[in-house]
Order: structure tokens, then C-alpha cells, then sequence
């Protein structure tokens, strides 16, 4: 059972959550808008993030775990593999990963794809399933 | 790999450290469901807009090759902007936001999309 603070923090915490993301990617917009419209080629946001992840796989496999952390499929997906184990397995797959991608260079997308589907079955999260507006409903 | 390059990756890195040590601190805290991920998935399942803008971005940086060019031309990533305002539109006329619904087909079609009309 809740306490009806618990929902009051909740509610709280969710709107902060999504007012940093949003503001997050809102200037990752502008400032990539900024550095495109200016006289030097070649020197955005994005277009420095690609030619980094070409030269190292990091950015583009974090991404792939996360975005498969976020948007598995099923909602009462489990890990196959049970906590903490999977931790340590994500850990050692990153560890690999790296050192891999210092002997060989590859692709941007190739880590990304290879990464979503392992953040998605070995790492989904869980959240609760009720609609917006029936939590309003519990918070009132 | 030149100065800003690095300073790309570093920035992120530290936007997806900051996202999974919050996690981690707001996963095991005494509210539940008010950890970044849990609240990414939870907005996730009632509007198509966020895994698909999110499925954008990784197909606009992570795209297969140097050589791709938006398929729609110059104004590609307007229709883009465009599919995503009729996505939140016909979202909220279908009332997914109470309906629910299964978020990672428009991850991947915003990835692909991401990549085709506007790669960077």
C-alpha cells in the first residue's frame, strides 16, 4: 500500500524528470542549430557525436542499452538473467565491447543494434501499468 | 579523435552516467516508479512521440553510412518534424493516453526513419 505522500513525491519527481529531459534535448536542438547555421562545417553536436563514435563504440552501445532498457517489449518482461547478475554481465559486455572497438573500428549503428536488443531482455524495467489520468484519480 | 569530438562523447557519457546514477539512487529511495527510466517507459507507453523522437535521434547519429543523404531531399526532416506532430495528433484522437500503447515498434520506426530523412 502507498502513503498518499508517496504519490505527492511521485508526481513531483515524474514532472522534474521529464522537464530536465525535455530541456536536455531542447538545447541539445538549439546548440546543434546554433553550430549549423555558423561558418565552420562539420562542427556540431551531432556531427562530432558520429565521428567520435566512429573512433570509439561507446556512446552508441550506452545508448543501445538504454534505449532497450526504455522500450522492451511486454510489459511484465523479467531479465533472463536475475539481478545482480545481469548487472555484471551488462559490465563485462561494455568492458568487451570497449576493447574491442580499441583493435577494430567499427560502425556506428553496429553497436547501437547489437546493444538494444541485450538492454531490452537482460535489463528491462519495470513501472506500473495504470494510465495518467487514473493516477490523478489515486492522487486525489 | 580531435577536441570536440571528445567533448561529444564526454557530454555523452555524462548525460547517460547522470541518467543511470539517478536511476540508481530514485530506484532504491521509498517512492516507487519515480526512477528517470521507469518514468521514460511509463510516458512511453501512452504517447508514441517520446520512443519515436528517441528512435530519431539514434538513426539521425548512428546511421550505416557517411555517404546517406535524406531520401526526401532538403526538406526531409521537416516531413519528419511533421510525422511527429501528426503521430502526437492522431495519438491523442485515438486516445492512447488512456489506451496505452507498446512502445518499441516506434522506437524502431522513428530509428529508421531518423536515419533515412535526416541523417547527420
Amino acid at each position: 500500500m502507498q502513503l498518499p505522500d508517496n504519490e505527492v513525491v511521485r508526481a513531483i519527481t515524474r514532472k522534474w524528470v521529464l522537464i530536465l529531459l525535455t530541456l536536455l534535448v531542447a538545447v541539445l536542438i538549439v546548440v546543434d542549430i546554433v553550430l549549423a547555421t555558423d561558418a565552420d562545417p562539420g562542427n556540431t553536436w551531432s556531427e562530432l557525436m558520429r565521428e567520435a563514435a566512429k573512433k570509439t563504440p561507446v556512446v552508441p552501445w550506452l545508448a543501445g542499452l538504454v534505449v532497450g532498457h526504455w522500450f522492451h517489449p511486454g510489459d511484465d518482461l523479467d531479465p533472463l538473467i536475475d539481478p545482480p547478475g545481469n548487472a555484471l554481465v551488462l559490465l563485462l559486455l561494455t568492458v568487451a565491447v570497449l576493447a574491442g572497438g580499441g583493435v577494430v573500428e567499427l560502425p556506428p549503428w553496429l553497436p547501437l543494434l547489437v546493444a538494444a536488443p541485450i538492454g531490452a531482455f537482460v535489463w528491462p524495467v519495470g513501472t506500473r501499468r495504470a494510465a495518467p489520468e487514473a493516477i490523478q484519480k489515486d492522487a486525489a | 579523435m580531435s577536441l570536440g569530438q571528445g567533448a561529444a562523447t564526454i557530454v555523452g557519457l555524462f548525460v547517460i552516467l547522470a541518467l543511470v546514477v539517478a536511476d540508481v539512487v530514485l530506484a532504491n529511495d521509498s517512492t516507487s516508479d519515480n526512477a528517470p527510466s521507469q518514468i521514460v517507459r511509463w510516458v512511453g507507453r501512452y504517447t508514441a512521440v517520446v520512443p519515436f523522437g528517441l528512435g530519431v535521434l539514434m538513426g539521425h547519429w548512428f546511421h550505416p553510412d557517411d555517404a546517406f543523404d535524406p531520401i526526401l531531399g532538403a526538406r526531409s526532416p521537416l516531413y519528419l518534424l511533421l510525422i511527429g506532430l501528426t503521430l502526437g495528433i492522431v495519438g491523442f484522437l485515438l486516445r492512447w493516453h488512456r489506451r496505452g500503447i507498446t512502445p518499441w515498434p516506434w522506437a524502431v520506426a522513428g530509428t529508421v526513419l531518423g536515419a533515412l530523412l535526416w541523417p547527420v
